[in-house]
């Protein structure tokens, strides 16, 4: 069982409004809704597009980036002053492509080749992204870098939160590498990591990368949620990627891990419907406040079982098999 | 109607770049970068003091005008 390198601090923050916003972070996720629509923007880059004034939650994002400390924000500027080769003009004429499965192949293999862990392709899909953001593309190939566990181990404090950063950092170079290689065969590409008005998971889960787990992150077979998600968004045609069910869901009804340790008590204990999908949700506004307070927080993560180096695998044949296992009594009941 | 670009497509990304382009595109990236330097280290300073005398003293630091313009 993972035991975390320092107690976390406890939930009585030194700060906070004095008058909350009007609308709760819950209600702009759309928790409860039945109804399917976009996401709207709530934390994070409430400084850039839709205007900082108009995101209820715009003082509590400035305060979290502006308290980071040194090394997290070191890693931040890093990464966005990397940004800058996340596009880049095409060189020559596009390939061909004849074989879908075999350049999905090729671009796995350049993938691998600089170092990215997880990769997966699906149809970027537009319905998942922000109101009033949109890409040009039709592709998505979905990336998933390994966070260092030990240093992760030491979350919620600043070096477990440092790593989270870095990784950013470096993932994002990786993805901006991807992108340009791609561009090197004629198809314009486009690389997305940190910083970017962009959401990954839904086209993650897609792209066969994990299932979204109890705790709202993903959760994959090879790394648990010990790793970041990144992008390429491209034209190049390739074969897609199906979604996996590895039985993420068989374990999260009944554990109860991420609950217990999460400090402000933000994980359900089931599934609620957000914005017209029946998901796994965390409660934004326990949880913001405590993100914030630790720059970052990610218990949950790092205590998920599946995060724990080479269980993913093992876990995941136990559950299958004995999920088949009450399927063949039921139907031998039958 | 002509889809809106995002912050970082205005901002970081040249499609289809000369030399002159990409350092005049660095240079704007660097002073970008150099103002939210100075962001952190002074508005951000005066907040980090204020987290921590809030924390020493057991009371609330308000965050309420932050998104106005910075710590009051």
């Amino acid at each position: 069982m993972t035991k975390l390198k320092k107690a976390p601090p406890s939930i009585d923050y030194p700060f906070g409004y004095k008058s909350m916003p009007t609308t709760t972070g819950n209600e702009i996720n759309g928790l409860g809704e039945r109804k399917k629509r976009r996401p709207t923007q709530v934390f994070h880059n409430t400084g850039r597009g839709t205007g900082r004034k108009e995101v209820p939650y715009a003082s509590l994002d400035m305060f979290f980036n502006l308290t980071n400390p040194w090394s997290m924000f070191w890693e931040n500027l890093k990464g966005w002053w990397a940004r800058r080769h996340a596009a880049g003009p095409v060189t020559g004429q596009p390939v061909d492509v004849k074989d879908e499965a075999a350049m999905a192949q090729t671009v796995r293999d350049a993938a691998r080749g600089l170092g990215i862990d997880l990769v997966g392709v699906t149809l970027y899909d537009e319905e998942t992204q922000m109101q009033g953001i949109s890409f040009p593309y039709k592709y998505a190939i979905l990336l998933g870098h390994k966070m260092d566990r030990e240093e992760m181990l030491w979350v919620p404090h600043r070096r477990g939160c440092t790593e989270v950063m870095k990784t950013y950092r470096t993932s994002s170079q990786q993805a901006n590498q991807l992108a340009a290689f791609i561009r090197t065969l004629g198809w314009q590409a486009e690389g997305y990591g940190i910083g970017e008005d962009i959401i990954l998971m839904p086209m993650a889960i897609k792209a066969g990368l994990g299932q979204l787990g109890k705790h709202g992150s993903l959760i994959s077979k090879e790394f648990g949620s010990n790793f970041r998600l990144t992008c390429v968004l491209t034209d190049l045609p390739m074969a897609l990627d199906k979604p996996v069910d590895i039985g993420v869901d068989d374990l999260c009804m009944s554990c109860q891990r991420c609950r217990t340790d999460c400090p402000p008590a933000a994980i359900f204990d089931t599934k609620q419907w957000v914005r017209g999908t029946e998901k796994w949700y965390v409660d934004f506004d326990k949880c913001i406040f405590y993100f914030t307070h630790t720059h970052g927080c990610a218990i949950c993560l790092e205590v998920c079982p599946w995060s724990e180096p080479g269980r993913g695998a093992v876990l995941s044949e136990k559950l299958l098999a004995k999920r088949s296992g009450r399927k063949a009594a039921a139907q031998a009941a039958e | 109607m002509a889809r809106q670009k995002t912050t970082s497509e205005r901002q970081f990304r040249l499609y289809e770049s000369t030399w002159v382009q990409r350092r005049r595109r660095d240079w704007w990236v660097f002073r970008y970068l150099l103002r939210i330097f100075w962001l952190w280290f002074t508005v951000g300073g005066k907040l980090r003091r204020e987290k921590r005398r809030a924390e020493r003293q057991g009371r609330v630091f308000y965050i309420d005008h932050i998104a106005g313009g910075g710590a009051k």
